[in-house]
Protein backbone atom coordinates (compact mmCIF):
# COMPACT_ATOMS: atom_id res chain seq x y z
CA UNK A 1 0.00 0.00 0.00
CA UNK A 2 2.99 2.36 -0.50
CA UNK A 3 3.56 3.20 2.85
CA UNK A 4 0.08 3.92 3.64
CA UNK A 5 -0.90 0.38 4.86
CA UNK A 6 -1.12 1.30 8.32
CA UNK A 7 -3.37 4.11 7.75
CA UNK A 8 -5.81 1.97 5.32
CA UNK A 9 -6.11 -1.04 7.05
CA UNK A 10 -6.51 0.53 10.93
CA UNK A 11 -9.53 2.25 8.94
CA UNK A 12 -10.81 -0.39 7.75
CA UNK A 13 -10.16 -3.14 10.59
CA UNK A 14 -12.14 -0.57 12.84
CA UNK A 15 -14.88 0.03 10.52
CA UNK A 16 -15.55 -3.66 10.06
CA UNK A 17 -15.54 -4.22 13.93
CA UNK A 18 -18.41 -1.51 14.28
CA UNK A 19 -20.31 -2.44 12.25
CA UNK A 20 -20.36 -6.48 12.93
CA UNK A 21 -20.88 -5.03 16.32
CA UNK A 22 -23.87 -3.02 14.82
CA UNK A 23 -25.81 -5.91 13.57
CA UNK A 24 -24.83 -8.62 16.30
CA UNK A 25 -25.96 -6.73 19.28
CA UNK A 26 -29.83 -6.06 18.17
CA UNK A 27 -30.00 -10.01 17.36
CA UNK A 28 -28.66 -11.05 20.68
CA UNK A 29 -30.91 -8.54 22.15
CA UNK A 30 -33.45 -10.30 20.51
CA UNK A 31 -32.43 -13.79 21.10
CA UNK A 32 -31.74 -13.39 24.72
CA UNK A 33 -35.44 -11.52 25.22
CA UNK A 34 -36.91 -14.61 23.14
CA UNK A 35 -34.97 -17.18 25.72
CA UNK A 36 -36.55 -15.47 28.48
CA UNK A 37 -39.91 -15.30 27.14
CA UNK A 38 -39.85 -19.01 26.49
CA UNK A 39 -38.32 -19.57 30.10
CA UNK A 40 -41.57 -17.68 31.39
CA UNK A 41 -44.10 -18.94 29.44
CA UNK A 42 -42.36 -22.96 30.47
CA UNK A 43 -42.47 -21.78 33.75
CA UNK A 44 -46.37 -20.27 33.34
CA UNK A 45 -47.58 -23.58 32.43
CA UNK A 46 -45.66 -25.59 34.84
CA UNK A 47 -48.38 -23.85 37.62
CA UNK B 1 -58.61 4.82 -1.88
CA UNK B 2 -58.84 7.28 1.20
CA UNK B 3 -60.14 4.27 2.96
CA UNK B 4 -57.16 2.11 2.27
CA UNK B 5 -54.54 4.83 3.01
CA UNK B 6 -55.64 4.98 6.42
CA UNK B 7 -55.45 1.02 6.80
CA UNK B 8 -52.10 0.98 5.35
CA UNK B 9 -50.98 3.98 8.03
CA UNK B 10 -52.54 2.07 10.37
CA UNK B 11 -51.45 -1.33 9.93
CA UNK B 12 -47.40 0.36 9.53
CA UNK B 13 -48.09 1.60 12.45
CA UNK B 14 -48.55 -1.55 14.53
CA UNK B 15 -45.65 -2.59 15.60
CA UNK B 16 -47.13 -6.22 15.72
CA UNK B 17 -47.77 -5.66 12.18
CA UNK B 18 -44.30 -4.58 11.91
CA UNK B 19 -42.34 -7.04 13.15
CA UNK B 20 -44.37 -10.41 11.32
CA UNK B 21 -43.60 -8.11 7.82
CA UNK B 22 -39.78 -7.20 8.60
CA UNK B 23 -39.16 -11.18 9.06
CA UNK B 24 -39.58 -11.56 5.87
CA UNK B 25 -37.63 -8.59 4.55
CA UNK B 26 -34.66 -9.55 6.37
CA UNK B 27 -32.83 -12.34 4.60
CA UNK B 28 -33.21 -10.69 1.22
CA UNK B 29 -31.70 -7.28 2.89
CA UNK B 30 -28.75 -9.33 4.78
CA UNK B 31 -28.14 -11.07 1.05
CA UNK B 32 -28.66 -7.85 -0.99
CA UNK B 33 -26.20 -5.53 1.46
CA UNK B 34 -23.61 -8.80 2.30
CA UNK B 35 -23.29 -8.73 -1.83
CA UNK B 36 -22.86 -4.82 -2.10
CA UNK B 37 -20.62 -4.57 0.42
CA UNK B 38 -18.34 -7.43 -0.24
CA UNK B 39 -18.28 -6.23 -4.42
CA UNK B 40 -17.41 -2.42 -3.19
CA UNK B 41 -14.81 -3.45 -0.79
CA UNK B 42 -12.53 -6.03 -3.20
CA UNK B 43 -13.61 -3.30 -6.11
CA UNK B 44 -12.29 -0.46 -3.69
CA UNK B 45 -9.43 -2.19 -2.03
CA UNK B 46 -7.80 -4.72 -5.46
CA UNK B 47 -9.06 -2.92 -8.29
CA UNK B 48 -9.86 0.76 -8.07
CA UNK B 49 -6.77 2.48 -9.24
CA UNK B 50 -4.11 4.54 -7.02
CA UNK B 51 -4.77 8.55 -6.38
CA UNK B 52 -1.65 9.97 -8.47
CA UNK B 53 -1.22 12.11 -5.53
CA UNK B 54 -3.02 10.58 -2.14
CA UNK B 55 -1.33 7.27 -3.16
CA UNK B 56 -3.26 4.41 -1.67
CA UNK B 57 -4.60 6.68 1.74
CA UNK B 58 -7.69 7.71 -0.80
CA UNK B 59 -8.89 3.90 -0.30
CA UNK B 60 -10.17 5.11 2.73
CA UNK B 61 -13.11 6.91 1.12
CA UNK B 62 -14.61 3.61 0.57
CA UNK B 63 -15.54 4.11 3.98
CA UNK B 64 -15.47 7.60 4.62
CA UNK B 65 -17.95 9.02 2.48
CA UNK B 66 -20.65 5.83 2.88
CA UNK B 67 -20.26 6.78 6.34
CA UNK B 68 -20.31 10.21 6.41
CA UNK B 69 -23.65 10.44 4.11
CA UNK B 70 -25.51 7.83 6.40
CA UNK B 71 -24.27 9.32 9.42
CA UNK B 72 -26.30 12.80 7.78
CA UNK B 73 -29.19 11.08 6.50
CA UNK B 74 -29.62 8.74 9.47
CA UNK B 75 -30.29 12.10 11.46
CA UNK B 76 -33.20 12.99 9.14
CA UNK B 77 -34.55 9.40 9.46
CA UNK B 78 -34.75 9.61 13.58
CA UNK B 79 -35.74 13.11 13.67
CA UNK B 80 -39.00 12.33 10.99
CA UNK B 81 -39.54 9.75 13.31
CA UNK B 82 -39.33 12.34 16.00
CA UNK B 83 -42.04 14.34 14.30
CA UNK B 84 -44.44 11.19 13.24
CA UNK B 85 -44.11 10.04 17.40
CA UNK B 86 -44.65 13.89 18.37
CA UNK B 87 -47.39 14.97 15.99
CA UNK B 88 -49.39 11.83 15.34
CA UNK B 89 -48.39 9.51 18.62
CA UNK B 90 -47.92 6.62 16.49
CA UNK B 91 -46.01 4.35 18.74
CA UNK B 92 -43.53 2.45 15.74
CA UNK B 93 -42.36 5.77 14.73
CA UNK B 94 -41.30 6.24 18.61
CA UNK B 95 -39.20 3.02 18.42
CA UNK B 96 -37.55 3.93 14.81
CA UNK B 97 -36.43 7.10 16.47
CA UNK B 98 -35.13 5.19 19.64
CA UNK B 99 -33.30 2.49 17.23
CA UNK B 100 -32.22 4.62 15.02
CA UNK B 101 -30.00 7.06 17.42
CA UNK B 102 -27.15 4.32 18.39
CA UNK B 103 -26.30 3.27 15.10
CA UNK B 104 -26.29 7.42 13.75
CA UNK B 105 -24.14 7.57 16.44
CA UNK B 106 -21.86 4.37 15.23
CA UNK B 107 -21.31 5.76 12.13
CA UNK B 108 -20.63 9.52 13.25
CA UNK B 109 -17.74 8.21 14.81
CA UNK B 110 -16.72 5.74 12.35
CA UNK B 111 -16.53 8.89 9.88
CA UNK B 112 -15.10 10.96 12.61
CA UNK B 113 -12.55 8.41 12.93
CA UNK B 114 -11.90 7.00 9.00
CA UNK B 115 -11.47 10.91 8.64
CA UNK B 116 -8.63 11.50 11.48
CA UNK B 117 -6.51 8.33 10.15
CA UNK B 118 -7.06 9.69 6.91
CA UNK B 119 -6.39 13.21 7.43
CA UNK B 120 -2.92 12.06 8.86
CA UNK B 121 -0.84 10.79 5.71
CA UNK B 122 -3.25 13.81 3.59
CA UNK B 123 -3.24 16.93 5.95
CA UNK B 124 -0.51 16.10 7.79
CA UNK B 125 -2.60 16.05 11.34
CA UNK B 126 -5.19 13.71 12.67
CA UNK B 127 -7.73 16.53 13.61
CA UNK B 128 -8.28 20.25 13.51
CA UNK B 129 -10.85 22.28 14.71
CA UNK B 130 -12.10 23.49 11.18
CA UNK B 131 -16.12 24.11 10.60
CA UNK B 132 -16.90 20.19 8.79
CA UNK B 133 -14.91 18.12 11.52
CA UNK B 134 -16.15 20.23 14.67
CA UNK B 135 -19.74 20.01 13.27
CA UNK B 136 -19.49 16.58 12.45
CA UNK B 137 -18.28 16.16 16.50
CA UNK B 138 -21.77 17.89 17.17
CA UNK B 139 -24.06 15.89 15.48
CA UNK B 140 -22.04 12.93 17.31
CA UNK B 141 -22.93 14.76 20.81
CA UNK B 142 -26.32 15.26 19.27
CA UNK B 143 -27.00 11.38 18.70
CA UNK B 144 -25.38 10.89 22.16
CA UNK B 145 -27.88 13.61 23.49
CA UNK B 146 -30.91 11.69 22.11
CA UNK B 147 -29.64 8.15 23.49
CA UNK B 148 -28.87 9.65 27.11
CA UNK B 149 -32.51 11.33 26.91
CA UNK B 150 -34.28 7.91 25.85
CA UNK B 151 -32.84 6.35 29.41
CA UNK B 152 -33.37 9.62 31.31
CA UNK B 153 -36.88 9.41 32.23
CA UNK B 154 -38.89 6.96 34.36
CA UNK B 155 -41.79 7.99 32.34
CA UNK B 156 -41.33 6.10 28.79
CA UNK B 157 -44.06 8.61 27.19
CA UNK B 158 -41.80 11.56 28.58
CA UNK B 159 -38.38 10.19 27.47
CA UNK B 160 -40.02 10.09 23.76
CA UNK B 161 -41.18 13.58 23.64
CA UNK B 162 -37.48 14.65 24.91
CA UNK B 163 -36.22 12.94 22.07
CA UNK B 164 -38.18 13.77 19.19
CA UNK B 165 -37.65 17.51 20.63
CA UNK B 166 -33.59 16.94 20.81
CA UNK B 167 -34.24 15.36 17.71
CA UNK B 168 -35.77 17.81 15.88
CA UNK B 169 -34.21 21.28 17.15
CA UNK B 170 -30.83 18.92 16.11
CA UNK B 171 -31.71 19.13 12.76
CA UNK B 172 -30.84 22.82 12.23
CA UNK B 173 -27.46 20.99 12.17
CA UNK B 174 -27.46 19.10 9.19
CA UNK B 175 -27.68 21.59 6.62
CA UNK B 176 -24.91 23.62 8.78
CA UNK B 177 -22.62 20.33 7.89
CA UNK B 178 -23.45 19.91 4.07
CA UNK B 179 -23.09 23.97 3.48
CA UNK B 180 -19.40 23.93 6.23
CA UNK B 181 -17.07 22.98 3.05
CA UNK B 182 -18.40 25.83 1.09
CA UNK B 183 -19.46 28.56 3.84
CA UNK B 184 -15.71 28.36 5.50
CA UNK B 185 -12.53 28.25 4.31
CA UNK B 186 -11.42 24.58 5.83
CA UNK B 187 -9.28 22.12 5.59
CA UNK B 188 -12.10 19.50 4.16
CA UNK B 189 -12.62 19.76 0.74
CA UNK B 190 -16.13 20.17 -1.03
CA UNK B 191 -18.47 17.78 -1.99
CA UNK B 192 -16.88 15.27 -4.76
CA UNK B 193 -20.36 13.87 -5.68
CA UNK B 194 -23.22 16.40 -6.22
CA UNK B 195 -26.71 16.39 -7.33
CA UNK B 196 -26.23 19.58 -9.85
CA UNK B 197 -22.87 18.46 -11.92
CA UNK B 198 -20.93 15.67 -12.80
CA UNK B 199 -18.68 14.28 -10.11
CA UNK B 200 -15.24 15.58 -9.64
CA UNK B 201 -13.84 11.88 -9.68
CA UNK B 202 -12.87 9.55 -12.04
CA UNK B 203 -15.26 6.52 -13.10
CA UNK B 204 -12.65 4.01 -12.10
CA UNK B 205 -12.60 5.48 -8.96
CA UNK B 206 -16.38 6.24 -8.86
CA UNK B 207 -18.11 2.79 -9.73
CA UNK B 208 -16.64 1.54 -6.15
CA UNK B 209 -17.19 4.05 -4.41
CA UNK B 210 -21.26 4.24 -5.79
CA UNK B 211 -21.41 0.64 -4.74
CA UNK B 212 -20.24 1.00 -0.83
CA UNK B 213 -22.69 3.76 -1.20
CA UNK B 214 -25.50 1.66 -1.68
CA UNK B 215 -24.36 -0.99 0.48
CA UNK B 216 -24.30 1.16 2.99
CA UNK B 217 -27.95 2.87 2.40
CA UNK B 218 -28.77 -1.14 2.37
CA UNK B 219 -27.01 -1.52 6.13
CA UNK B 220 -28.52 1.37 7.69
CA UNK B 221 -31.95 -0.14 6.85
CA UNK B 222 -30.69 -3.73 7.91
CA UNK B 223 -29.49 -2.55 11.09
CA UNK B 224 -32.69 0.10 11.63
CA UNK B 225 -34.75 -3.04 11.39
CA UNK B 226 -32.66 -5.23 13.20
CA UNK B 227 -32.25 -2.14 16.14
CA UNK B 228 -36.47 -1.66 15.77
CA UNK B 229 -37.24 -5.13 16.10
CA UNK B 230 -35.37 -5.27 19.45
CA UNK B 231 -37.02 -2.41 20.78
CA UNK B 232 -40.50 -3.55 20.00
CA UNK B 233 -40.37 -6.75 21.62
CA UNK B 234 -38.48 -4.70 24.62
CA UNK B 235 -41.46 -2.22 25.19
CA UNK B 236 -44.00 -4.75 23.78
CA UNK B 237 -43.07 -7.23 26.34
CA UNK B 238 -46.30 -7.34 28.47
CA UNK B 239 -48.62 -8.03 25.68
CA UNK B 240 -50.28 -11.25 24.77
CA UNK B 241 -48.65 -11.50 21.06
CA UNK B 242 -45.23 -10.66 22.06
CA UNK B 243 -45.71 -13.55 25.09
CA UNK B 244 -46.73 -16.15 22.29
CA UNK B 245 -43.79 -15.47 20.53
CA UNK B 246 -41.82 -19.03 19.90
Amino acid sequence: MGGHGTYVWSAYAISIVVLIWLVVAPLRRCSKFLAANDRRRQQGGAK
Amino acid sequence: MWQFVREWFHRLGSPRWFYRASSSWLPWLTILTGGLLTVGLIWGLGFAPQDARQGNSFRIIYIHVPVSMLALAGYYVMAMAGAVALIWRIKLAEMVMVAAAPLGAALTFLALLTGAIWGKPTWGTYWVWDARITSMLVLLFLYLGVIALSHAFTSRDTAYRACAILGLVGTVNIPIIYKSVDWWYTLHQPATIKFTSAPSMHPAMLKPLVVMILGFYCFYALVLILNTRAEILNREQRTSWVKELP
